[in-house]
């Protein structure tokens, strides 16, 4: 599962708009990984060409030139040249390290005023989550605005990478890991994540949406409204599993870990404390909100909140839903 | 060096048992790698699923890693060549040479058909299947069984090499005045001991945590799920990637004979030797680079980095030896050249995998990858190698030059054009995991591998010949 953006890209051959060794960057960080990496490649590339140089020139400057050539004896042994070749290599050494970790660092801390995201992987695919709580299989982020990804895993450990933004994180279950980069320009770029002992040909890809930061918000506040262009009903009933009240609720009368909806609206309720009132509008904003001020006798008392992740359009297709399955509201 | 290996006196027949072997799990593992490189070349499943995919490419590194890689120079010249060297008649222990070719014929038995037929599917580092609390199934135990083995039995050469040595003829001969080979096949044999060891404390702790249900892998009873991998890249790092130091024993053997001088600077070659051995046992953690501890992923860099030193000192050895000789420009010289490239290729590409940052992208990419098979390219160049510089003294006939040196071309070329645009691809961001329509890069790596299977069996045809019915030569091996 590969998209045609990656494909595309290491099919095209390298001539056709100028040789690149790496994918275009598309983050402010990725200049200094490029840097050092081409640092770091010509530095490799010199050796390479001067010690392969060197052995071919050998090779034909000495070549044996009889049966009886037996060549000219050198010093078999020599301390100083041998010190020195080491020195030079621990130099280099030396210096790509306190280079490297310097990147390293920066592409490790991220600001403290970045935009978080969570992501998660599971059964093959990765889900992001926002701060608002809403999740989606793909990933947007607004452009210059330095982003925080907050990594974890469910069945296995995934490779995840992300080229275009020069980083790469393990996904692990039980364990956050973190990776962040500040996106430059708006654009549609490739991300990775591959579950380790998985067949090759198997890696999950997706892409990260780069947009503007107006775009952003809007697609963000357009894509959270799990309610726009439903009705009220229909709203409640995707509430019901979007929000997994469904874990907890019947919608049949059944008795599950909490009460059923069906029957809920207009009966009145019997509390732990001895205390009864009707389940009207207010009670069922209570029970969302403050779910432990009045707990409904026979139950536990594990209903979580949902304060700051629904609102009152919530509220109300939550309560049309209800009183749907009671027939009152088609 | 008489009798036979049955009765455990002749360390010739042993490493000649090892090389059928060896060539044997080789071919075997080529024709896997036939089959994906073809798969690759064709958009959609042709040849193979996309699970059968998986499981050839765990079966083709599986089998050339463990059957081909870690055993092959140290197993072969080991027994074949190392008591040449010192002056003496076999190994110390030959019946500890026969234990262990039968430990790694046995250990080959249970590996080919639990790779084969086993269900894995995520590559040759088979940890993957230890996590998430699943139960890791018959063929990872099997699997575990058959790596158990092989290491054993590398760990019997390993105690015979090091007595060998330690028991030469010329006691007088100090340690620094050892032949290079003889220097990498000791430090090869303590770092293979180490690894064992690291891979049976593993294997219990793991076995034992199975069974009481310790949840020490498991993250819902509070464990870790990233144990195993480290645990195996303890083992597996160190066991691997020593198998440069026979091949850099080998090298420095075949120029140095080439050019009739003695190896340049062995003390301080020597001393990158056990310079090398140290880092490999210390550097395991590279693999496991983006894990989430950043302390770590720098300490491991740093280690990684060193290499570069040793690495430096061996090409030293390489040049000083060369430098001035009466260069014999024959096929083992070739095959040594072309070793002494790849390595320099995997030494430059595993510098970018190494240097925090660019090694950071770098992870889990065709890059990695491909880093890898210039390695095992240049430990395979250097058995090719060998084997023509000692074809000779092994078995009395000098292979034909000719059809040699083609073998040689057609490898080498094959070789890089398989290699050397994953290289690339890597650097674009290709995931090992990919599997898309194949583009130039892509056509291209897969007519370098067909190229290269043409090369071998040229340069096996030229063995085999040569074995037949070759010119027939006293011995001499430069």
């Amino acid at each position: 599962m590969i998209l045609h953006g990656m494909t595309g890209l290491i099919a095209a051959p390298p001539a056709a708009a100028g040789f690149h060794w790496l994918p275009p960057a598309a983050t402010g960080g990725a200049g200094p990984v490029d840097g050092l990496f081409t640092t770091v490649l010509w530095l490799g590339l010199f050796s390479l060409t001067l010690l392969l140089g060197l052995l071919i020139v050998f090779a034909l400057q000495f070549r044996r030139r009889g049966a009886d050539d037996t060549g000219r004896r050198v010093r078999a042994e020599h301390p100083a040249l041998a010190v020195g070749v080491a020195a030079c290599a621990a130099a280099v050494a030396a210096y790509v390290f306190y280079a490297g970790a310097g990147v390293h660092q920066d592409l490790t801390t991220p600001p403290s005023d970045a935009y978080a995201v969570a992501a998660a992987a599971d059964s093959g695919r990765v889900s992001w989550t926002y701060p608002n709580g809403y999740s989606a299989d793909s990933l947007h982020v607004p452009a210059g605005r330095p982003v925080v990804v907050e990594l974890t895993a469910v069945d296995a450990v995934y490779d995840l990478s992300i080229p275009a933004f020069r980083v790469g994180r393990d996904m692990v279950p039980g364990r956050e890991t973190r990776l962040w980069f500040e996106a430059i320009e708006p654009g549609s770029y490739d991300v990775f994540a591959h579950r380790r002992g998985e067949a090759p040909g198997a890696a999950h890809a997706s892409a990260i949406t780069v947009e503007a930061r107006a775009d952003f918000e809007q697609w963000l506040a357009a894509s959270s409204d799990i309610l726009a262009g439903l009705t009220p009903v229909e709203g409640g009933r995707k509430l019901y599993t979007a929000l997994t009240c469904n874990t907890c609720h019947s919608l049949d009368g059944s008795k599950m870990v909490g009460p059923s909806f069906k029957g809920l609206l207009g009966t009145e309720r019997v509390f732990a404390d001895g205390g009864r009132a009707v389940a009207d509008a207010a009670y069922v904003r209570e029970s969302m909100f403050e779910p432990q001020a009045r707990v409904v006798a026979g139950f536990e008392a594990v209903m979580p909140s949902f304060q700051g992740r629904v609102g009152d359009r919530e509220v109300e297709a939550l309560m049309a839903f209800m009183e749907s399955l009671d027939g009152d509201v088609q | 060096m008489s009798g036979t290996w049955l009765n455990g006196m002749d360390s010739d027949r042993v490493g000649k048992l090892y090389l059928a072997v060896v060539v044997v799990t080789f071919v075997l593992g080529g024709v896997m790698a036939l089959f994906l490189h073809t798969e690759l070349a064709s958009a959609g499943d042709t040849l193979l699923s996309s699970v059968e995919f998986g499981r050839f490419l765990s079966a083709h590194g599986l089998l050339m890693i463990f059957l081909f890689l870690a055993p092959a120079i140290p197993a072969v010249f080991g027994n074949l060549v190392l008591p040449r060297l010192l002056g003496a008649e076999a190994t110390a222990l030959p019946a500890l040479g026969v234990m262990s070719w039968l430990l790694y014929a046995l250990g080959a038995l249970v590996i080919v058909p639990a790779a084969l037929f086993g269900g894995l599917e995520g590559g040759w580092d088979f940890f993957a299947v230890f996590q998430a609390g699943a139960a890791p199934g018959l063929a990872a135990t099997l699997l575990t069984l058959g790596v158990s083995l092989t290491a054993a039995s590398l760990v019997c050469n390993g105690v015979n090499f090091i007595l060998t040595i330690h028991r030469r003829p010329d006691a007088s001969t100090g340690f620094y005045d050892l032949p290079v080979l003889a220097w990498t096949l000791y430090a090869t044999a303590v770092v293979h001991i180490l690894a064992t060891v690291a891979l049976v404390v593993t294997v219990t702790i793991i076995s034992a945590d199975a069974k009481a249900a310790g949840g020490l892998i498991d993250p819902a009873a509070g464990g870790d799920p990233g144990l195993p991998a480290r645990w195996f890249w303890m083992f597996a790092h160190p066991f691997v990637y020593v198998s440069l130091l026979p091949a850099v024993g080998v090298i420095t053997e075949t120029l140095a004979r080439t050019a009739r001088q003695r190896a340049f600077a062995p003390r301080a070659t020597a001393a990158a030797v056990v310079l090398y051995a140290a880092l490999v046992c210390l550097t395991w953690g590279q693999h496991l680079f983006g894990s989430g501890d950043d302390l770590a992923d720098t300490v491991h860099s740093g280690l990684a980095l060193l290499t570069i030193v040793p690495a430096a000192l061996f090409a030293m050895n390489w040049l000083g030896t060369l430098y001035g000789g009466a260069i014999r420009l024959s096929t083992a010289f070739w095959y040594a050249l072309a070793a002494v490239a790849m390595l320099a290729v995997a030494g430059v590409s595993g510098l970018l995998t190494a240097t925090p940052g660019p090694g950071a992208m770098l992870r889990g990419t065709l890059f990695a990858g491909a880093q890898f098979h210039y390695l095992v390219g240049g430990i395979l160049f250097a058995f090719l190698a060998g084997l023509h510089m000692w074809w000779t003294v092994l078995f009395g006939r000098r292979p034909a030059e000719g059809s040699g040196t083609l073998g040689a071309l057609l490898i080498v070329v094959g070789y890089n054009a398989a290699f050397a645009p994953r290289l690339l691809m890597g650097l674009r961001g290709a995931t090992k995991g990919w599997s898309g329509p194949p583009g130039d890069l892509g056509i291209l790596s897969v007519v370098g591998g067909g190229l290269l299977v043409v090369g071998l069996a040229v340069a096996v045809w030229s063995l085999l010949a040569a074995y037949r019915g070759g010119a027939p030569v006293a011995g001499a091996a430069d």
